[in-house]
């Protein structure tokens, strides 16, 4: 019986939860249905008077979604590729490598972390356009390629795990290249994943840079795409729901896909194991 | 899993090779390029069709529209500029002198010389805004203009008699009390708690300044200065208008749509959300209430600035003169987006119910908004202090006091 009232206390704690959660995503999908002087409405009504699809249409007609579907595909996929790749292997050699100023090195690459990212906007911008690469697709994902945080991330994996691993190998004849490849990676997947997941999401985000280096609007991503909706004085919010929605629907039938990956990925960014 | 990010991998080159060689947009051979951003996305449709219009007339000239959202306009156009790939022609603001002084822009002086434009075919102050040191570096779009919105039934449901043109700040009061007397439901009086709507207007109106005529002082700490700040906050304390709480939580304009607002201090620039509204034909527009010294409203307004680097610059003038002239202003004016700083072409600009007359005595009597090389620093200061008095953590003589000081310290760094 007192099991029961606990449950009870329980479920009705983690509805509330879910509720708070749900709620802004909600309200966001019925304001794409709302007409624009409905949405600022006091008192706000929550259920639309009648469901409209003007707004799709007009986003739709407005921006090009494919063009931004593929654009931020192909960023989230070449940022998680090289992350991936560059990261480990430079957290491996910090992790494993003995060579002269190693710490200083590794040190002064952390001290990239302490500064905030705007910093880097305008160098970033001017390489891009000394390169000619400046309103392109491959100015999206190229400033990304490397994080001080992913080869922190990493780092600490390595060098969880056991010395004795690399001994064996070693007696087996493997070289660093191949402890590193055969041995190490595999081990540290659970941190691999959760860094691609890490990156996927914070390039997904990032809407400034896109902005900043791109011009063309079929260059954009999703997220720097549909921030063009607001305006200087007035923002018709039921346009930047509705395209919101439109935007996040793919994601979100990612998410369910890999739902399982992305919440261990998530859990064990925090884990040494 | 080898297969599928073979798969993925494949789709993604294919794609990206796809990317690289999509075709350029065909133009003739000898066409010349320009590049004009603008950052406001409701602008954008008229933008689009002036824009064909212009390159029917120059065929040789192809226009690319770019659209960079208000948020990311000035980091944008600060890191284009630095690496020499800022657009041609685009949109300015009170931020002028910032990049004239650095040599940004080019001064259209000998341009205009050259066609026979004269100046004095725009308003005074909008014209004004975009000189710099004598030189003109860029041409007035249109102009933003402050009065009082009202609505109609409110003030026939109570009773209460409609304010008239001349009418004061204390008949505004003593409005604002009737309705408040008779219920509780509605906000006698509601605006939105920026500069430009609101207290940049009463300080002037109260004999206070922002900056004095040199623009090397100013005069924030006034007694008028602190006068305007301190009506406002009795306003609040009276109930006549909502406190700072509510207006940061809800636009005033929202508020007034939703009509829950009997008088509403309102930029021109937001009328064609009027008509948006259901009650449009409700509403009524009437000159600022006169203050001690007045009743002018600040005028804001932006212009067309070219890129002092840009690498054909007839084809640029080309284009700013058209934006500025007579076709392109009537476009913009009869889709209320603005009201044009070209006198010939106000005529265009129509309201679906309020009198714009207002609107044209309003720009006609009104000072242009201050600006100085280092604008953006101060206007920063002001805006936070003015919010701290709104909050009502600082008295209005604390917060003038404290603001004159690091204001005139941003001027006096401007002069070393």
């Amino acid at each position: 019986m007192k099991r029961g009232r606990e449950r009870i206390i329980l479920y009705a704690a983690l509805s509330l939860c879910a509720f708070l959660t749900v709620f802004p995503f909600l309200w966001a999908v019925l304001t794409a249905f709302k007409s624009y002087e409905e949405s600022i409405r006091i008192p706000p009504t929550f259920i639309p008077e009648n469901f409209r699809l003007e707004n799709f249409r007009i986003v739709l007609k407005k921006f090009p979604f494919s063009a931004f579907y593929a654009n931020t595909f192909l960023m989230i996929l070449f940022v998680i590729i090289f992350q991936l790749c560059l990261c480990s292997m430079a957290a491996y050699a910090f992790a494993r490598l003995h060579f002269p100023g190693r710490e200083l090195i590794f040190w002064s690459l952390l001290a990239l972390l302490m500064a905030p990212g705007q910093i880097f906007l305008i160098p970033n911008y001017e390489t891009m356009v000394k390169l000619h690469l400046a309103d392109t697709v491959t100015a999206l994902w190229l400033p990304k390629v490397f994080s001080a945080f992913g080869t922190y991330l990493l780092r600490e994996f390595f060098r969880g795990i056991p010395r004795s691993l690399d001994e064996a190998a070693i007696l087996d004849g493997c070289n660093y290249f191949q402890i590193y490849l055969w041995i190490h990676l595999p081990l540290i997947r659970p941190a691999l994943s959760s860094l691609a997941i890490l990156t996927a999401i914070s390039a997904f985000k990032d809407l400034m840079w896109p902005l900043i280096v791109n011009n063309s609007m079929d260059k954009m991503t999703l997220s720097s795409g549909l921030s063009m909706l607001i305006g200087e004085h007035t923002t018709i919010y039921p346009q930047v729901m509705a395209g919101g929605l439109i935007a996040v629907l793919p994601m979100l039938l990612l998410f369910f896909i890999f739902q399982r990956q992305f919440i261990e990925g998530i859990a064990t960014a925090g884990i040494k194991q | 899993m080898k297969k599928m990010l073979t798969a993925i991998l494949s789709g993604a080159a294919a794609l990206s090779l796809f990317a690289c060689t999509a075709p350029e947009k065909v133009g003739s051979a000898s066409s010349v390029k320009l590049t004009f951003c603008i950052w406001d996305e409701v602008q954008q449709p008229v933008f689009e069709r002036i824009i064909e219009k212009f390159e029917e007339e120059n065929p040789d000239i192809d226009v690319e529209l770019q659209l960079t959202p208000w948020s990311q306009y000035w980091t944008k156009l600060d890191a284009a500029m630095g690496a020499d790939s800022a657009a041609d022609v685009f949109w300015m603001n009170t931020f002028l002198p910032k990049y004239a002084s650095a040599g940004l822009l080019e001064a259209l002086d000998g341009y205009l010389e050259k066609d026979g434009i004269a100046m004095d075919a725009y308003v005074a102050s909008s014209a004004g805004m975009c000189r710099y040191e004598g030189r003109q570096y860029g041409m007035p779009k249109g102009l933003d203009t402050v009065q009082l919105f009202y609505n109609k039934e409110i003030f026939r449901e109570y009773g209460v008699e409609e304010p008239k043109p001349g009418w004061t700040w204390e008949d505004m009061v003593k409005k604002a009390e009737e309705l408040k007397a008779k219920s509780s439901e509605i906000y006698p009086i509601l605006m939105e708690l920026d500069p430009q709507p609101s207290y940049f207007n009463f300080i002037v109106q109260s004999g206070g300044y922002i900056l004095d005529e040199s623009g090397k002082k100013t005069g924030l700490g006034e007694p008028g200065s602190i006068e305007a700040y301190r009506d406002i906050v009795e306003l609040m304390d009276q109930g006549l208008m909502p406190d700072a709480r509510v207006l940061s939580d809800t636009k005033g304009t929202d508020l007034f749509l939703s009509k829950k607002g009997a008088m509403l201090f309102m930029g021109s620039w937001k009328c064609s959300l009027l008509d948006q509204a259901g009650f449009g034909d409700q509403i009524a527009a009437v000159p600022m209430p006169l203050r001690e010294k007045g009743n002018q409203s600040v005028i804001g307004g932006l212009s067309y600035a070219m890129n002092a680097n840009c690498k054909d610059k007839e084809a640029a003038w080309k284009l700013i003169r058209y934006l500025s002239g007579e076709e392109a202003n009537r476009m913009q004016a009869e889709e209320k987006i603005d009201i044009p700083a070209l006198k010939s072409a106000q005529q265009y600009y129509r309201a679906e119910h309020i009198d714009t007359a207002v609107l044209f005595e309003a720009a006609n009597s009104g000072f242009p908004y201050p600006t100085s090389l280092l604008a953006a620093d101060w206007n920063q200061v002001i805006s936070d202090y003015s919010g701290k008095i709104f909050a009502k953590e600082l008295s209005p003589e604390e917060g003038c006091r404290a603001m004159q000081k690091e204001v005139q310290d941003i001027l006096d760094k401007e002069q070393t």
